[in-house]
């Protein structure tokens, strides 16, 4: 019996060193194809881009253009061969190489299960979403029959009494709801130490030796039991195996922003992430959510230390997910992205300016990484180049606006500076300036076709794939597809402008304040004007000097005037929830999700009994109030620890019960709210207090309400 | 008509009794009136106060069930690797 095992061993280990041989094989060869692609388009465009110049590179304002076309050039190349890469392998029926393929539906089925940590980090979220969210995967876990492999832990770092008071009641009817005792759990931090990555290493440090694995939600994270169930099982096949990312889908769009967000994610996403998935193959990046992780290698090789350089390169790593990744890769583990892995979701930001806010901490965590692509020791090539990719998606946008500055001044030396005959100055000819408007027209033409070519092939991809009934009809998909590209554009020189403001402070190391994401909200007009202010003055002052310097040049720069003219009614309108509706009766920007039955989408959309505050009151007065509350936060609170923190406690009970919470800062009543005896006291005295004082008035309020 | 300390005593007791998960039965009722009734004998004086601090003592509250936030710390260190 010892020797079958011992030979199954053997057989397994070989068959995992041959595969290992075979896909690294196989990504050489891709990476190498996608690269010769890349070059190739870009060097032969650069090549016309010079030839397109009037002084065909002669001077330092050409030849700065044609360096920053080259690199935005190649940047948009990589994405449009990644996209037909994609294609190719869904039309061949997928990819031979990807993990999904390994092992059939009966080797799974009989694979043994491990134990298993659900963990999902919250700040300041909507209450309702996030439990809901945990509901519906906790339901959908259950309905596997597996559920005692898994636990679930929500970490919260959630500052604001009312806030986590909020959260610590919802988890206490969630887990009474799903009779949940002993596998739903609830940590909140007092300190804060290192965003999110610090509050996944604090569960580490506690209860990370009780598991195997760990699959990290984010607050708007939503998962099919069976998936989860399917990843630990790919974990037990696959020991090497370090991490394993889903490609999460977008739902539950309700304004108009998020439901172009949704369908571009939804309708291009799959060519896109398989094309990825095809040339990262096991050295693929973590996106921080939606995944599962091998704990014992994660707490031995992922802990993140700050970083050690200057300015923005000092201090805690803010993007941690991508670096997780590399130091995972560096310790020897595969590291893979499954898009064939279904039913894992995540949300849009509802608006441009949450899009926006959310891409600050973003854009700095991710040009932070420049330090460990060059510095980081022994990280795999395929993770740096993940770094780079990461920070170029920031970079682009400076480099694009540099390209526009050039330009102008290009035009504005043609236009106004006397024509320079010798613009080399070993030059025995003279050189004549020549302007052939075609062949710009051209460049950006076959520029813009790799931008919308990957587009199409999505229609075609639906079209021999899908029913396309998944995205209404034809034509309402091909509709959907052209107003994508007309919202595209409008968006992206807004985003050009406020990202390279953002790569700008990062550099300079303007410090940020690390915000939930707001995912209800719309965007009122007065704020988008603020927001939009800056860019919409210099587009009208650029667009302006246009005009004045040549018609021909004005109409050149409207592509991307206009739409930083109009980013203030564009981001309202685009945030409205009544757009989003209006374009979902139309039938436009429909996915399947929305089309077909989801039951564990409908399980999260059931938001009645987490609602905060049913009654009418804030979460602390529902603390002091509530009998039942009140020993639940107790119970969670800490006990009084020394007589000097007791006597500031009894100073501000005292002002809270006779002037109500009002009375008390924020910090304040955070104090009051995590003893446990001055919740006790409090509720004693607010059920006894007189009908005309402040808690009397309230509990009467409340006993009226019900 | 202004309600009466003891109208107001009263439906405190029933509230605080009903939110702690006492069934609001014939019984439980008239040992909550019973109350009111002795503390409005002894007087006006704090009477809200007095009803509040004798029920407990003479209706048995249900102990909730509170699941446990979480299950005993395990700890170990996480590692750290130079950068350089």
């Amino acid at each position: 019996m010892n020797s079958h095992a011992g030979m199954a061993a053997g057989a397994d280990a070989m068959r995992t060193a041959d595969r290992g041989a075979q896909w690294r094989r196989a990504a050489m060869l891709r990476r190498a194809l996608l690269t010769l692609l890349v070059l190739a388009q870009t060097l032969l465009a650069s090549y016309f881009m010079v030839s397109v110049l009037p002084y065909h590179g002669g001077n330092g304002v050409e030849r700065g253009l044609v360096c920053l076309f080259a690199i935005l050039f190649a940047w948009i190349s990589v994405g449009f061969w990644i996209a037909i890469f994609g294609f190719v392998l869904r039309r061949r029926g997928g990819d031979i190489h990807s993990l999904a393929r390994r092992h059939d539906a009966a080797r799974m089925a009989e694979t043994s299960l491990a134990r298993t940590a659900v963990v999902m980090p919250i700040y300041h979220e909507p209450l309702g979403r996030t439990f809901g969210g945990v509901r519906a995967i906790y339901r959908s876990l259950q309905s596997t029959g597996l559920m005692e492999h898994f636990d679930f832990y929500v970490l919260s770092d959630s500052r604001d009494p009312d806030v986590w008071l909020a959260e610590q009641a919802a988890w206490f009817r969630l887990c009474g709801e799903l009779d949940a005792g002993n596998h739903l759990f609830y940590r909140r931090r007092t300190v804060n130490l290192r965003y999110k990555s610090g509050n996944i290493a604090d569960f580490l440090r506690r209860w990370g030796r009780n598991y195997e694995y760990m699959i990290v939600l984010d607050a708007d994270s939503v998962m099919s039991g069976e998936t989860l169930v399917r990843m630990v099982r790919h974990m037990q096949l696959e020991p090497q195996i370090g991490i394993l990312q889903t490609n999460p889908v977008l739902i539950n769009a309700k304004s108009a922003f998020a439901r172009f967000q949704q369908f571009a994610n939804r309708f291009y996403g799959p060519l896109f992430s398989a094309g990825l998935a095809s040339v990262q193959l096991g050295e693929a990046v973590y996106w921080g959510h939606n995944a599962i992780l091998r704990v014992d290698p994660f707490i031995r090789y992922c802990g993140l230390r700050e970083l050690p350089g200057i300015g923005l390169f000092k201090g805690p790593i803010m993007s941690h997910d991508f670096v997780e990744a590399a130091y995972m890769g560096r310790a020897g583990y595969e590291i893979w992205m499954e898009p064939d892995l279904p039913q894992s979701y995540e949300e849009s930001p509802p608006t441009l300016v949450d899009e926006l806010t959310r891409d600050r901490r973003w854009a700095k965590g991710n040009l932070q990484h420049l330090w460990l692509m060059l510095f980081g020791r022994k990280l795999r090539l395929a993770h740096r180049l993940a770094f780079l990719n990461g920070i170029m998606s920031y970079m682009a946008s400076p480099l694009w606006l540099a390209f526009l500055v050039l330009t102008s001044i290009e035009t504005t030396r043609l236009v106004l500076w006397p024509i320079d005959y010798f613009p080399s100055a070993h030059s025995l000819f003279p050189l004549w300036p020549e302007w052939h408007p075609e062949w710009a027209i051209g460049l950006l033409g076959s520029t813009a076709l790799l931008l919308f070519i990957p587009k199409f092939l999505a229609i075609l991809d639906v079209a021999l794939t899908h029913p396309r009934r998944d995205y209404g009809s034809g034509v309402r998909l091909t509709a959907g597809v052209l107003l994508e590209i007309l919202v595209s554009m409008l968006l992206a020189p807004i985003r050009m402008l406020t990202h390279s403001r953002y790569v700008i402070g990062s550099v300079f190391n303007v410090s940020l304040s690390w915000a939930g994401q707001n995912r209800t909200d719309e965007t009122r007009w007065a704020e988008a004007i603020l927001h939009q202010a800056p860019g919409t003055l210099i587009a009208i002052a650029w667009a302006g000097f246009a005009f004045w310097l040549k018609p021909m040049f004005f109409i050149w720069s409207l592509p991307v005037a206009l739409p930083l003219i109009f980013a203030a009614p564009t981001s309202v309108f685009l945030s409205r929830v009544s757009s989003g509706r209006r374009l979902r009766r139309l039938g436009l920007l429909v996915v399947p999700e929305e089309l077909n039955e989801f039951p564990l989408l409908d399980d999260v959309a059931d938001e009645r009994t987490l609602s905060p505050t049913r009654n009418g009151l804030s979460a602390f007065e529902d603390a002091v109030i509530d009998p039942v509350l009140n020993r639940v936060h107790r119970e969670l609170a800490r006990l009084p620890r020394n007589d000097r923190r007791r006597g500031r406690l009894q100073v501000l009970r005292v002002r809270c019960l006779k002037k109500g919470p009002a009375a008390l800062n924020r910090r304040e009543l955070s104090l009051l709210a995590s003893d446990s005896e001055t919740l006790e006291v409090m509720n004693r005295i607010a059920w006894s207090s007189a009908p005309d004082s402040y808690w009397g008035g309230l509990i009467e309020q409340r006993i009226r309400r019900e | 008509m202004a309600r009466t300390v003891a109208e107001y005593a009263l439906g405190r007791a029933l509230a605080w009794l009903s939110w702690s998960g006492v069934p609001l039965d014939l019984e439980t009722t008239r040992t909550a009136l019973r109350i009111v009734e002795q503390a409005v004998v002894d007087g006006d004086a704090d009477l809200i106060r007095r009803v509040m601090e004798a029920l407990p003592q003479s209706i048995a509250l249900p102990e909730p069930v509170l699941p446990p936030a979480s299950p005993p710390i395990n700890r170990i260190s996480l590692g750290y690797a130079p950068y350089l």
